[in-house]
């Protein structure tokens, strides 16, 4: 693994190798840090701290449940691309941000003639139906600020694995 | 007790805020109103029937080293070749079939923007077709939350 310094915070080994065992997420018993505590012969508690810090550096974006959304009902899934002018495009993207139902939105570069939109927002509903009415809410969030918008549904997962970290 | 209201609650509430403690089960219960014991139940089902995947840290890709969303123009009677080799590679984290021209999506992390320079010219030559890069300009969200669930 390399080593990794963000701001105020340079991971040492013991933070490296926590992160190591942690790839597979934590263990659903009554005290999940104890086991890999004595695994790396240090105090329960130090595993928490170390975990805080990582965590307020953003290290550790968030701690979380990762859901299979699919499995969970939510099978249409799309992402809606957009052609923004670049001097409106940071407006857009926060009116998007106040979506609640937008779960991801990233400005990303456009290369012409083949690719010609610069905005991304992720858009997941129980059917087409939800997702085609929640684009509707965004055209009109974003009147006046895009020239044109796409839909692109994903029809199959091929591979969703997390981030693998290597030793 | 009703499982439903308490998968729905686990999710609601503590899909994105886990708590960094020593006994998170413990906080999560005394918050819903449940006992250790059925939250650990709960969430051991949850995982166990596929509703989830994994408990614990998320890493910052950014932080953690260099990422891009890329994208792939295949003819539909090469998706499934296609799809195995781009798969093969271990910087390959998501890969989804979609509705476009381009219609092979997948997102790959690396060490640094030159190991996944590499990783694509290696990938380019396997399955003889271009890769296009979609790297970020800028975030303004990353939250994946389903809400709404078991309802």
């Amino acid at each position: 693994m390399k080593d990794f310094e963000v701001t105020g915070l340079k991971l040492d080994e013991m933070d490296k190798k926590i992160v190591l065992l942690l790839q597979e997420g934590i263990s659903v018993t009554e005290r999940p840090y104890l086991e890999l505590a004595n695994q790396l012969g240090v105090a329960e508690d130090e595993i928490v701290e170390r975990l805080k810090a990582m965590k307020s550096v953003g290290f550790i974006r968030k701690n979380a449940v990762a859901t299979n959304h699919y499995k969970l009902g939510y099978t249409a899934n799309a992402m809606s691309v957009w052609d923004v002018d670049p001097e409106k495009l940071e407006q857009a993207g926060l009116l998007f941000k106040e979506l609640g139902f937008v779960s991801h939105c990233y400005e990303r570069p456009k290369f012409a003639p083949e690719w010609d939109y610069n905005l991304f927002a992720m858009v997941h509903g129980k059917s087409k139906e939800e997702v085609n009415e929640k684009i509707e809410t965004m055209k009109k969030t974003i009147q006046g600020l895009f020239r044109k918008t796409d839909l692109i549904y994903s029809t199959k997962i091929l591979k969703k694995t997390g981030i693998r970290l290597k030793e | 007790m009703d499982k439903k209201r308490l998968f729905r609650d686990l999710l609601d509430h503590f899909q994105s805020d886990f708590p960094i403690q020593e006994n998170p089960f413990e906080i999560i219960g005394r918050t819903l109103k449940y006992t250790e014991t059925e939250v650990r139940e709960g969430f051991k089902k949850l995982l166990d029937e596929g509703f989830i995947s994994r408990v614990g840290p998320v890493f910052g890709t950014h932080k953690v080293g260099y990422s891009f969303l890329a994208a792939v123009k295949c003819d539909p009677s090469r998706v499934d070749e296609v799809a195995e080799m781009i798969n093969a590679f271990e910087e390959v984290n998501h890969n989804y079939l979609r509705e476009n021209e381009l219609n092979l999506w997948f997102v790959l992390t690396g060490k640094d923007a030159e190991a996944l320079d590499t990783v694509v010219e290696e990938m380019e030559k396997k399955i003889g077709l271009p890769v296009y890069r979609f790297p970020m300009v800028k975030p303004f969200k990353i939250d994946l939350q389903v809400k709404g669930a078991f309802r």
